[in-house]
């Protein structure tokens, strides 16, 4: 549908004004030299139904290209989308085509995929570090070693080195799912020594049969998931009473990856949910600014470089009510060869 | 290598705003081919204009759509063109005049032939409805079908005409439980053969029996996407309002008062007899959707029973007309009765008071009487009551306006045709309440349904008609059972 790209509006512009000229000249040399008769009121007739013509076409060749070009650049200033702007299907003129084509190649995306990858890094080295995150973990390796004895200790430091290796390594490929998952049950490994059985996790996939395989070597930004899994603990299910369920939900098209995270938590208030899903329509740097400690910063940020590596149709969705629980629904390109 | 799942259709973060109205807003979701995906509108708020949508490619104001995994709409560029989609609700786009054959293979824009072979075509079209076990001769006229009959024509024209997207539109609120039961097993075939169907249901329970996946729609959003093996009470409650049953019914209350309909036969009915006390509420459900027409037939004066007669406190209602009815206080509310009752080239005032000649034996309501009704009812139906352009209301304050012109006349027997029938979740919430008050108020209420949902939240006892005979009877105890 987007392919379908003619003549710039410029030229459009010049060729019916030339055409509508012309006409118009045509009719003015039959007044002059012509005596108005019988037949000169069908050449009139004539020249009317083709200057209705003219305002036809002007209004579907000309107008409506117009108000649709106007319309992306006003939807590109709000917000909604950003890649979508270089693909307008009528441009002006060959001189804002080229400087459109010439402004994406400066852009590329590269510097914002940067500063979100940076900001992934950022959010997850900030967990790292944090005293709660080290001291908690830390307690939970003590507590176990005293009680337990040698086993469970190795096991734990194996998911934390695990875990830590995994986020600072291979920062700039595309992972497999299969790679991602890992980390989320590693992460979940962690998370469960803290919250013993008040925290469950499981993975559906809910492909046809035998296609599990292939879809688990998809590829996948790093560090999509388990930002969201995190959220899904600390936002959702840690402030509800009783046990926690995460589910990880694997859906796929010959096109597209679909991952669902769903937390039967403590869910987000109706408005929130909206403007968060207004927030995560378009890509923006916007959300770097606010406060890193609130809930949805992460998912933003996933969103982000989802949008800005695959394009604005591809990204994060939110579905939730308070006492309910959420489901994140992230959606991709079902990529099976790296980039 | 297994074949993969493909999408039917996926609405991506849309908006449309119509004449500064929300009607959807950031709306995603997908449906899969072969899929049937539920769709529960908790308020109707967005309902029409996203199945429009799904049907056309009409202008947005943001958003993504794809049908058949390629773009067909956007954000930038809309062409109107229709999807291969086919919506069948209540009013049936079959021509009447024209036979079931003509319906299904003439008009239809997959028929490139300049000659119709009137035989071969009926012989074609026998032959499909006797592999679907569907007992419709494809010479009859539509006019002379069934609403059920009709429904499955359209099925049979919609598969016909390469649909590949199907939207079922609330046909609880027009087939019996029996019919529904007979065109979901009709469809279901069709499904695995990679037909997507989008179910739209006022009700969970009825979702939940047909479709793999179930989503809420609410202020023109999903608001939650359930997965089949999630299909349960506990997932949907927070998302719904709950209707406290026989919440504002006031047991310690008794009217003195029967009502009781005698042996009565029509073509559906055979030789039935029920009694209902003031301040009783009974539901007869018509399990095959015929008999209760027949009732709602002769209420409405279209013509008599064949036999049979009816009882007010034991005097007898005769002639069975409808003035003759509510000279002795017997209502009927209609189905649809926002449409079916108000008059909107009147004022609220007006509409509210509309029986009440009936009652005060005038033609010209007194001033006073305005006044006072004025006064009763203003601490109830708010500003309502002063508007002049009943146009201007909402769906609820309608609804409100109708039911309160039947309270005001003081009704002995009210029988009011599927009520819930075209209501969304909050609207049905505000209808119990409303039939509560009849009750309340001494009338004894009659529900003619064909569908068990809601009703059971008013009835105190519930009348299992089929085949015009009632088969069952279920006590108030027994209510919370009963599952159809």
């Amino acid at each position: 549908m987007r392919d379908n790209r003619g003549p710039y509006l410029l030229t459009r512009v010049v060729v019916l004004l030339l055409v509508m000229g012309s006409l118009l000249t045509l009719v003015c040399l039959r007044l002059i030299f012509m005596s108005t008769n019988k037949s000169g009121y069908a050449w009139l007739a004539l020249y009317a139904a083709l200057i209705i013509g003219g305002i036809y076409i002007s209004y579907q060749w000309i107008y409506r290209p117009y108000k649709e070009t106007s319309k992306v650049l006003r939807l590109f200033q709000e917000g909604y989308i950003f890649k979508g702007v270089f693909d307008v299907r009528v441009h002006f003129n060959e001189a804002s085509h080229l400087a459109f084509q010439k402004f994406k190649e400066i852009i590329d995306t590269k510097e914002l995929i940067e500063g979100s990858k940076k900001h992934a890094e950022y959010l997850a080295l900030q967990n790292q570090i944090n005293p709660h995150f080290l001291y908690n973990t830390l307690e939970g390796i003590r507590s176990e070693a005293l009680i337990e004895g040698v086993d469970s200790i190795a096991n734990m430091t194996e998911a934390l080195a695990t875990f830590f290796r995994y986020t600072i390594s291979n920062v700039d490929k595309l992972v497999s799912l299969e790679d991602e998952i890992a980390n989320v049950e590693n992460y979940y490994l962690i998370q469960k020594f803290r919250f013993g059985e008040k925290l469950n996790f499981h993975t559906e996939y809910q492909v046809e049969q035998g296609e599990e395989k292939e879809i688990l070597k998809a590829k996948i930004p790093k560090l999509t998931l388990q930002p969201v899994f995190e959220n899904a603990i600390f936002h959702g299910v840690e402030r509800k009473m009783g046990v926690g369920m995460l589910a990880l939900k694997i859906q796929a098209t010959q096109k597209r990856l679909m991952i669902i995270i769903s937390d039967n938590g403590v869910g987000i208030e109706e408005n929130r949910v909206r403007s968060l899903n207004k927030k995560l329509r378009g890509a923006s740097l916007e959300y770097m600014k606010e406060d890193k400690s609130q809930a949805g910063i992460a998912l933003l940020n996933v969103n982000n470089r989802i949008k800005l590596i695959f394009g604005d149709e591809y990204g994060v969705y939110i579905y939730s009510r308070v006492g309910a629980g959420t489901d994140v629904e992230i959606t991709m390109p079902l990529i099976k060869e790296p980039l | 290598m297994p074949m993969m799942k493909e999408e039917i259709l996926r609405v991506e973060n849309v908006t449309s705003r119509i004449d500064g109205i929300t009607y959807l807003d950031n709306i995603n979701f997908h449906v899969f081919k072969g899929e049937i995906m539920g769709l529960i509108p908790l308020n109707n708020h967005g309902k029409k204009q996203l199945i429009e949508l799904i049907a056309q490619n009409k202008s947005i104001k943001f958003g993504r759509i794809y049908f058949n995994e390629t773009l067909v709409n956007y954000y930038e560029h809309s062409n109107m063109t229709n999807n291969k989609v086919y919506v069948i609700d209540k009013e049936t786009k079959l021509i009447e005049s024209l036979k079931v054959t003509d319906n299904i293979n003439v008009l239809n824009n997959q028929f490139n032939e300049h000659i119709i072979h009137e035989k071969k075509l009926q012989e074609k079209t026998d032959q499909l409805l006797k592999e679907m076990g569907v007992k419709i001769r494809a010479n009859e006229y539509i006019s002379a079908l069934s609403m059920f009959e009709k429904t499955i024509i359209e099925l049979i024209k919609a598969l016909i005409t390469g649909a590949q997207l199907i939207i079922l539109n609330e046909l609880a609120s027009f087939l019996s439980i029996e019919e529904l039961g007979v065109f979901q097993e009709l469809m279901l075939p069709y499904a695995r053969k990679g037909t997507a169907f989008i179910y739209i249901a006022n009700h969970h329970e009825e979702a939940f029996k047909i479709c793999d996946r179930v989503c809420l729609l609410e202020n023109g959003s999903v608001i939650k996407v359930i997965d089949q093996k999630d299909f349960s009470v506990e997932t949907i409650q927070p998302y719904i309002i709950a209707f406290d049953r026989h919440s504002s019914t006031h047991e310690s209350k008794s009217f003195q008062g029967i009502f009781e309909c005698h042996h009565f036969k029509t073509e559906h009915l055979n030789d039935i007899s029920f009694s209902v006390r003031r301040g009783e509420c009974v539901t007869l459900l018509d399990v095959n959707n015929k008999g209760i027409q027949d009732i709602a037939e002769i209420l409405q004066g279209s013509f008599q029973p064949i036999s049979g007669e009816l009882l007010l406190d034991g005097q007898r209602i005769d002639p069975i007309s409808v003035g003759n009815l509510l000279e002795n206080k017997v209502v009927f509310i209609p189905e649809n009765p926002v449409k079916n009752m108000l008059f909107y080239h009147m004022s609220y005032l007006e509409n509210v008071t509309f029986l009440m000649d009936y009652k005060l034996k005038t033609y010209v309501i007194p001033k006073r009487v305005l006044k006072s009704i004025k006064e009763e009812y203003h601490l109830l139906m708010g500003n309502d009551i002063d508007v002049k352009d009943i146009r201007t209301l909402d769906a609820k304050s309608l609804y409100q306006l109708a039911y309160y012109r039947v309270e005001i006349f003081n009704p002995k027997v009210v029988f009011i045709m599927q009520p819930f029938a075209d209501a969304d979740m909050y609207l049905r919430g505000s209808i119990v309440k409303l039939i509560n008050r009849l009750k309340n108020k001494g009338s004894a209420v009659i529900i003619l349904a064909v569908n068990i949902a809601d009703t059971l939240t008013v009835s105190d006892r519930l009348l299992m008609m089929e085949n015009g005979v009632f088969l069952k009877n279920y006590d108030k105890s027994e209510l919370s059972h009963v599952r159809l």
